[in-house]
C-alpha cells in the first residue's frame, strides 16, 4: 500500500515539469512549428531559477530571470525558425546545443560540477491543501507539491480555454492548419507563431524552474535528461489537444515514479529501470504512429 | 459611376511582366466578367486589386477614389471581398466559425461567444437564401458548400465588391447555374460582381460587360449583349480556335475488351471508404471517360491504376494478366502509360533535365540504363525525337523542365509515355491548366492514338472534354460509379445530375 501511494505521489511529482512544457509546447505544435528546443529551454529555465535563487536568495526574482533568459532562447529560435525561414530542427538543435554550453560554461566559472543552494528546504516549499491532506490515500498523493505542480494541473484546463475558446487560440490553430486561409483574413501569420513559440518558452522555463529549484534545490548539466523531447512526443501522440497530451505527459509520470521506485527492489539491475521511461516513448510513439498510418493506402511520398 | 478603376496597373516578376498597363473600369452594380487563357495575367490582378500583391506601378481608383491596398483587410475596409479559386477555408472548423474568422463576437472577459456567432450566422445564412448548416465541419460539406461559405464569409463583412476566381472550376453543372443565379440574385441586392474565367458560356450567361486580358494586356473590353463566344475566344488567343476537337467517333476496331477493373475499393487515411465497387471496362480503340466533380473518388481512382495507391479490394485485369496493385515500373513495362494526375508531383521532376524526364519511369529498359550506368547518347535520341514529334517548344534543349511553361511540361509527359508504345493509356487530367493550343494538341494526340487502335482512359474535371473525346462515359460520385453514358446521346445536363449522386431511378421517380 505505501508502495502504491509512494508511485502514485512520484507520478504526479514527474508529471509537473513534463506537462509545463507540453502545454507551452503544443501552441508551437498547433501553429505547426516543429520546436525540438524544449530541451533546451527547460534546461535553461532549470539553470537560471537555482543560479539566480543561490544568488539573491529571491523566489519571485529567479522566477523571472529564468523567464526572461528562456523567453530570449524563444526570441532566437523564432527569429530563424519563422523570420528568416531557417530550418526549424538545425535551429532548435543550435539552441539544445547553446543552451548545455552556456550551462557547462556556468559550472565551470564556479568551479563546480552541480550548484546545490546551501541550507535549501526542500520541504518547506511543499504546500499542504487543507481537508485533501486529510482523506486518506488521495491526501499523501494530492497533497504536499510544490506551488508550480499545482500550477501545471491547473494550466491544463485554463490552456484548454486559450486554445478553444479564445480568439488567439482560434488563430494560432488557423495559422497551423491552414495559413493560406490565415492570409486571406490578413492575420500575420509570423506574429502568432512567434507568439506559439514564445508560449513555450514560457512552459519550459516554469518546467525548468519546477524540475530543479521547486523538487531539489539543485542545478546539474544533465538533470533535464530528455524530458523536453518526452514533452514533445507527448504533444505529438496527443496530437496537440491539451488534455490528451497532458494525459500522456502523466503516463510518462508514471513510467518514470515505476522506474525510482521499483529500482530500490532491483539491486544491481536498477540502473535498467531508468531506461523505462525512454523504451516507452519508443513504444507510445510507435503506436502513435501505426495507429495514424494504418490506413494509408497511398503509396510512397505522399501522406 | 465606376466602382473600381485601375490606371496603367502594372506588375512585374523580375524581368517578367504579368500585367501591363491595365486599364479597367468596372461599372456599379453590374457583372463583369475578365477572362483569359490560363497564364494571361487574370489572377495577378485580382490579387493586385484584393491587396495580396503589390502594383509595380500604376494606380487603383475605388468609388473615384484612389486607394492603396497593403492588405486583405484594406481590400475588405474598402468593400472588396473575394473568393479564391482554391478556397481560404480551415476544414476542422465549422461552417459559422470559418464564416466569421477574423471577426469573432467575443463575451466580456475575451471568450467567444458561441451562440451569438451561430445566431449571427444563421440570421446571414436566411438573409441570402443560402443553404447551408452553420454546425457543419467544413471538410464534411461539398464543393460547392464550401463556395457558399466563402461568399458568406465576404457578404458578412459587408463588402459591395465581390471578386471570384474561376468560380465554377469545381462545380457540377447544376451547381454552376445554380451560382450563376445567385450571383445575379446578388446584383440585385446591389453588389458589383467581377468574375474571372475561362468558361465562355458562363460569360455570356452571367456578365453585363466583359474584358478580355491576353498576356497581361487588356485587348478587348465590351458590353456582353455584343459579342460572342467565337469572338473572345479568338481575341484571348489571337487566332480561330476551334472550340471543340473533330472528333469522328469511327469505330476503329471492335478488339474486345483489354482493361478490366472489378470492385476496386479503397480507404482514406480516417480509414472511411472513399472507392466503393468500381468496376469497368476499356476495349481496344476507345476512350473511357471517367467524369465527376473532384474529390468524387476519380484521384484515388487513378491513383490505384496507375500504382500509386493501393486498392484494398478487387482486382484489375490487364491484356489477360492481373495486375492488381503492382507498382508503376511494373505497369509501365506492362504497356500501360500513364499521365498522372499533378504533372510535377507525379509526371516530371521539376529539377532535372529534359533529358532525364524523357526517359524518367522507363530509366530501367535496357537501352536506357546498362549496367547501371546511364546511355546518355540514346536519352538524349529520344529527347529529340520526341520534342520533334510532338511540337514542344523548348528554349535550352539541356535544360530543366522547371523552365517550361505548363502546356510544354505536359507535352513532354504525353510524348514520353505514346513514344513508349504503350497499349493503354490512362490520362489523368491531361490539359489542366495549360494554353489553349497545347490543349487542342494533345486532343489530337489522344484522338489519333485511340484511332491506331489503342484504349485510354480518361479521368478529366473538365466536362466538356470528356464529352468530346470519350467513347464511353462513366460518372464517379460518392467513391461509387452512378451510371454510364454514350457522350453522343446525352447532354451536359443529364451528366450533371449523375455527377450529383442522382440516378436516373432516382429521377425517373
Amino acid at each position: 500500500m505505501q508502495l502504491m501511494i509512494s508511485i502514485l505521489y512520484d507520478c504526479v511529482y514527474h508529471s509537473a515539469p513534463i506537462i509545463l512544457a507540453v502545454l507551452g509546447g503544443l501552441f508551437a505544435y498547433k501553429a505547426n512549428v516543429l520546436n525540438i528546443a524544449l530541451e533546451g529551454m527547460m534546461l535553461n529555465g532549470a539553470l537560471f531559477s537555482v543560479l539566480t535563487y543561490y544568488f539573491t536568495r529571491n523566489f519571485a526574482f529567479a522566477l523571472l530571470v529564468c523567464l526572461l533568459t528562456t523567453l530570449l532562447y524563444g526570441l532566437i529560435f523564432a527569429f530563424f525558425g519563422v523570420t528568416m525561414k531557417g530550418n526549424v530542427i538545425i535551429v532548435g538543435l543550435a539552441i539544445n546545443m547553446m543552451s548545455t554550453a552556456v550551462a557547462g560554461f556556468i559550472l565551470v566559472m564556479m568551479k563546480s560540477s552541480n550548484i546545490i543552494i546551501p541550507e535549501f528546504d526542500v520541504n518547506a516549499l511543499k504546500l499542504n491543501i487543507p481537508i485533501i491532506k486529510d482523506i486518506p490515500i488521495l491526501g499523501p498523493i494530492l497533497s504536499g507539491h510544490p506551488v508550480l505542480t499545482y500550477v501545471s494541473f491547473l494550466l491544463i484546463f485554463l490552456t484548454s480555454l486559450l486554445m478553444y475558446r479564445t480568439r488567439f487560440g482560434v488563430y494560432v490553430r488557423v495559422v497551423g492548419e491552414s495559413e493560406d486561409a490565415a492570409k486571406a483574413i490578413g492575420l500575420r501569420v509570423d506574429l502568432y507563431k512567434y507568439a506559439a513559440i514564445l508560449l513555450g518558452a514560457v512552459g519550459c522555463a516554469l518546467a525548468g524552474m519546477n524540475l530543479a529549484l521547486d523538487r531539489l534545490g539543485l542545478f546539474t548539466n544533465s538533470m533535464v535528461a530528455a524530458r523536453g523531447f518526452i514533452a514533445l512526443a507527448a504533444i505529438y501522440c496527443g496530437r496537440g489537444k491539451p488534455v490528451q497530451s497532458s494525459l500522456y505527459a502523466i503516463l510518462f509520470g508514471l513510467s518514470r515514479s515505476l522506474a525510482v521506485n521499483l529500482s530500490v527492489y532491483a539491486g544491481e539491475a536498477s540502473g535498467l529501470f531508468d531506461c523505462f521511461p525512454y523504451l516507452l516513448m519508443i513504444v507510445v510513439l510507435g503506436a502513435a504512429s501505426y495507429v495514424k498510418y494504418k490506413n494509408v493506402k497511398v503509396r510512397g511520398f505522399q501522406v | 459611376m465606376y466602382m473600381i478603376q485601375t490606371v496603367g496597373l502594372t506588375k512585374r516578376f523580375g524581368s517578367f511582366t504579368a500585367n501591363d498597363h491595365i486599364d479597367l473600369a468596372i461599372p456599379e452594380k453590374e457583372i463583369t466578367c475578365i477572362v483569359g487563357e490560363n497564364g494571361a495575367g487574370k489572377t495577378t490582378l485580382m490579387n493586385m486589386l484584393y491587396g495580396l500583391l503589390e502594383p509595380t506601378e500604376g494606380e487603383i481608383r475605388i468609388r473615384g477614389s484612389q486607394v492603396k491596398l497593403r492588405s486583405p483587410i484594406d481590400a475588405i475596409a474598402n468593400g472588396i471581398g473575394m473568393v479564391h479559386q482554391h478556397f481560404k477555408l480551415v476544414p476542422s472548423l465549422s461552417v459559422y466559425e470559418n464564416i466569421l474568422l477574423g471577426a469573432e463576437i467575443t463575451k466580456k472577459g475575451g471568450l467567444i461567444d458561441r451562440k451569438e456567432e451561430i445566431r449571427k450566422v444563421e440570421e446571414l445564412i436566411h438573409n441570402y437564401h443560402f443553404e447551408l448548416n452553420p454546425l457543419d465541419k467544413v471538410e464534411d460539406i461539398s464543393v460547392g458548400s464550401r463556395q457558399r461559405v466563402e461568399i458568406l464569409k465576404m457578404l458578412y463583412r459587408n463588402v459591395d465588391i465581390l471578386i471570384l476566381d474561376e468560380p465554377t472550376a469545381v462545380l457540377t453543372p447544376q451547381e454552376a447555374n445554380d451560382l450563376i443565379d445567385r450571383l445575379k440574385d446578388l446584383k440585385e441586392k446591389g453588389k458589383t460582381i467581377i468574375v474571372i474565367t475561362h468558361k465562355l458560356r458562363e460569360v455570356m450567361e452571367v456578365s453585363d460587360s466583359v474584358v478580355v486580358i491576353k498576356r497581361g494586356k487588356v485587348v478587348g473590353s465590351m458590353r456582353t449583349k455584343d459579342t460572342s463566344e467565337q469572338e473572345l475566344a479568338q481575341m484571348m488567343v489571337g487566332r480561330d480556335v476551334m472550340l471543340t476537337v473533330e472528333n469522328d467517333r469511327r469505330k476503329v476496331s471492335d478488339g474486345g475488351v483489354i482493361y478490366q477493373a472489378e470492385n476496386l475499393t479503397t480507404i482514406n487515411s480516417f480509414g472511411k471508404e472513399c472507392l466503393k465497387n468500381v468496376s469497368f471496362q476499356v476495349a481496344r480503340g476507345e476512350i473511357l471517360g471517367i467524369a465527376g466533380v473532384e474529390g468524387n473518388g476519380q484521384s484515388e481512382l487513378v491513383k490505384i491504376i496507375s500504382g500509386l495507391m493501393e486498392a484494398t479490394a478487387g482486382r484489375v485485369m490487364f491484356d489477360g494478366e492481373d495486375v492488381t496493385n503492382i507498382w508503376p515500373d511494373k505497369l509501365r513495362q506492362k504497356g500501360i502509360g500513364i499521365i498522372p494526375e499533378d504533372r510535377f508531383a507525379q509526371g516530371l521532376c521539376r529539377t532535372m533535365t529534359l533529358t532525364e524526364n524523357a526517359v524518367a519511369g522507363y530509366h530501367t529498359q535496357k537501352e536506357v540504363c546498362r549496367g547501371g550506368l546511364m546511355n546518355t547518347k540514346v536519352m538524349r535520341q529520344r529527347r529529340d525525337s520526341q520534342i520533334e514529334r510532338f511540337d514542344i517548344r523548348v528554349g535550352d534543349l539541356e535544360g530543366t523542365v522547371g523552365a517550361l511553361s505548363g502546356g510544354n511540361a505536359q507535352k513532354i509527359i504525353v510524348a514520353r509515355e505514346l513514344s513508349a508504345g504503350p497499349k493503354l493509356l490512362i490520362a489523368c487530367q491531361p490539359t489542366r491548366g495549360i494554353d489553349i493550343g497545347s490543349i487542342e494538341s494533345i486532343h489530337r494526340q489522344l484522338l489519333e492514338y485511340r484511332n491506331q487502335g489503342n484504349a485510354v482512359i480518361l479521368i478529366s474535371s473538365e466536362l466538356p472534354e470528356i464529352m468530346s473525346l470519350s467513347d464511353r462515359v462513366i460518372v464517379l460520385y460518392k467513391g461509387e460509379v452512378t451510371g454510364e453514358v454514350d457522350p453522343t446521346k446525352t447532354d451536359m445536363m443529364q451528366i450533371g445530375l449523375l455527377m450529383a449522386g442522382i440516378t436516373d431511378k432516382e429521377a425517373a421517380q
